[in-house]
């Protein structure tokens, strides 16, 4: 069943990494068949990914909600679906490459450090814990095409672009918008689940830190650009910041940090 | 599209601007505090980062930041504006209310931001008002938390380590018995993620380990002791004598002890006999048998679990589990109503 399972994962990396490359060559041609082939590639990848991921649970008989290996997965698979969603329904094809450069780099740093499928240790099982995560997944996905937007926006500035430029703003308003009210929902899980496992909603770890400051980072962004009209590309700047500091969340804080979660 | 923009007016200082400001500057502080170690010994701070920085660091409030007077007071400035904002936006429902979209579009946002408000009072009182107090109870014994100034004391009758098929732990359980004035009034199950509630009071399970019984003998003298495993007894000379218990003994592929399992299939106790902080002498001991140390004589008497139990009074939760309802309730609302119009976004 590993097997099957690192095959399909590596079947996913594989047309990600092909679905990059020619979400690169849409950069350069702007052909519409090529950007609706990368659009299909990363759907094609995120399938693949998903089917892995189910053989992992079925071999392991519970949710792949338990290391940093199984979330890297799950937000690399959130972040192309997301994509692929705002792409073909904002039809915005230029938030693909952005996107799967995200995911072909988590994805790939996952396959680094697979490893079978291990029993829950009794702190992970907990129902708390999987609303935690499948809101992680929703709020990643969202923030990182929400980067994507803005990227493309800071990459705008003539002025016969305006209208794009609007357009790209708004997409990152509501993505963001989004993603903070999931975001908000990971906390509040996660909160709850540290209550009843350990008997401290908050202690100051440096994962929930550092998603406290993401959250910040959000919460300044929604009241700049609502109440304060803050637009273009200062807000854009403000989201790219947002996601330096969800990647940190993601991966810095493990890497580089001590702290209590085991991801 | 849905706009709520009631005139600001009152002080200046609970603006939106000036909220903005210790925004970042919250975030600026909870970020440094995760780089630098928080709440180590002083001597740590001063080896590590030199004489003058570690002053620095400790006198400024840096290697406490979330305890410090000045993160402190941005929490507090924050709670007071978003007070201030969430009377605002209550006053600027429209009277009389007429429940449509666009009302309960800011119906939401105000509940979201008085969650927010809950959340964050009780963040900040929650140092001041919650007590904890963490018990190592053997097998068999009382827990007598009514000594610490709680309702009720607990037995533990057993505690037991359930294992998957690969022999890792599952399911860590102290079954206890809840004792009020010495009557038994409740009997539960404390397990990771299952705490008992009992009175207003919380228990968790929080670790456990091994405690070895045992005497030691020297001449006429008999030392007892009742030890948690890796604890260390001292001998009337200065030596220390420090017990390692292994439920089933092996040694690992460096030669060190080790257990192969949480049966007791092989007990052994490694002990170390030390002597100005440098081992004199070193061996295994298994329950019953005595064994002869330089002038004396070690016996292993026995040994059991304990469980250590974290027990926890923290008034203010249910206004935290409170507002972490209105903020997701009402950031689902707000945005429900608002972000599935077309057309909205920056125009406001
Ligand atoms: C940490 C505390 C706070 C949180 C989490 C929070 C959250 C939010 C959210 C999520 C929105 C919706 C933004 C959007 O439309 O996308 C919002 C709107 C707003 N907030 Fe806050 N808020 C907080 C504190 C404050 C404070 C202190 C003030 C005033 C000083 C304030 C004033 C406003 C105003 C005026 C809006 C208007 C949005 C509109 O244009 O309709 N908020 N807040």
């Amino acid at each position: 069943m590993y097997d099957l399972e690192q095959n399909l994962l590596a079947a996913a990396l594989g047309v990600y990494a092909f679905a990059l490359v020619v979400a690169l060559v849409y950069l350069w041609t702007r052909g519409t068949r090529t950007a609706r082939a990368a659009v299909v590639l990363c759907g094609l990848g995120a399938a693949l990914q998903l089917a892995g991921l189910a053989a992992r649970s079925a071999a392991a008989g519970r949710w792949p909600f338990a290391s940093l290996y199984e979330f890297l997965l799950l937000a690399a698979l959130g972040i192309a679906a997301f994509a692929v969603l705002a792409a073909t329904r904002y039809r915005m094809p230029d938030l693909i490459p952005f996107a799967l450069l995200v995911v072909v780099g988590l994805a790939g740093y996952a396959s680094v450090i697979a490893r079978p499928a291990e029993p829950l240790v009794p702190a992970l099982q907990s129902y708390w814990l999987q609303f935690h995560v499948a809101t992680a997944i929703l709020a990643y996905g969202a923030f990182t095409v929400a980067a994507a937007a803005a990227v493309l926006r800071l990459a705008r500035s003539g002025r016969a672009e305006e209208e794009a430029a609007q357009r790209l703003d708004r997409l990152t308003y509501r993505l963001i918008a989004f993603g903070f009210a999931l975001l908000t929902l990971v906390i509040i899980t996660g909160a709850v689940w540290a209550e009843e496992a350990w008997g401290a909603w908050w202690s100051w770890d440096p994962k929930e830190t550092w998603a406290l400051i993401t959250w910040l980072i959000y919460a300044f962004y929604l009241h700049a650009c609502r109440v304060r009209g803050w637009h273009g590309r200062g807000a854009a700047w403000l989201a790219v910041g947002g996601f330096v500091a969800v990647l940190f969340t993601l991966l810095g804080v493990t890497c580089l940090l001590p702290g209590l979660h085991s991801y | 599209m849905v706009s709520i923009r009631p005139r600001v007016r009152g002080n200046p200082l609970l603006s939106v601007k000036v909220f903005l400001g210790v925004v970042a500057f919250l975030a600026a502080a909870c970020g440094v505090g995760t780089v630098i170690p928080q709440g180590e010994a002083p001597v740590t701070y001063l080896e590590h980062y030199g004489t003058i920085t570690g002053l620095l660091l400790i006198r400024s409030g840096l290697t406490d930041v979330y305890h410090a007077w000045w993160f402190v007071a941005a929490e507090g400035w924050l709670v007071l504006s978003t007070a201030a904002c969430t009377w605002r936006r209550v006053r600027a429902l429209p009277q009389p209310y007429r429940l449509d979209r666009r009302n309960a579009a800011r119906t939401g946002l105000v509940l979201a931001h008085l969650g927010v408000l809950l959340i964050l009072v009780t963040l900040t009182l929650r140092p001041y008002t919650h007590r904890e107090a963490y018990v190592a109870v053997a097998e068999g014994a009382v827990a007598n938390l009514s000594r610490l100034g709680y309702a009720f004391d607990l037995h533990v009758r057993r505690f037991t380590i359930d294992l998957y098929p690969d022999g890792t732990p599952r399911r860590y359980v102290s079954s206890v018995e809840v004792r009020e004035n010495g009557r038994i009034v409740r009997r539960a199950q404390i397990a990771v993620n299952h705490p008992l509630r009992h009175r207003g009071v919380k228990v968790y399970q929080f670790d456990w380990g091994w405690l070895v019984q045992g005497t030691v003998r020297r001449g006429r003298a008999v030392r007892s002791f009742d030890l948690r495993s890796g604890d260390a007894v001292s001998l009337q000379d200065g030596t220390t004598l420090r017990l390692h218990f292994y439920p089933d003994f092996t040694l690992d592929a460096a030669g060190m002890p080790a257990t192969r399992s949480l049966a007791p299939r092989r007990p052994r106790v490694f002990y170390v006999l030390e002597g100005n902080g440098r081992p004199l002498t070193m061996g295994l001991a298994a329950p019953g048998e005595g064994v002869s140390l330089p002038d004396g004589l070690l016996v292993i008497d026995g040994y059991r679990y304990f469980t250590g139990l974290e027990v926890k009074r923290e008034p203010t939760l249910p206004a935290t589990f409170a507002g972490f309802v209105l903020a997701a309730a009402g950031l689902g609302l707000y945005y429900g109503l608002h972000l599935t119009r077309p057309g909205t976004g920056r125009e406001a």
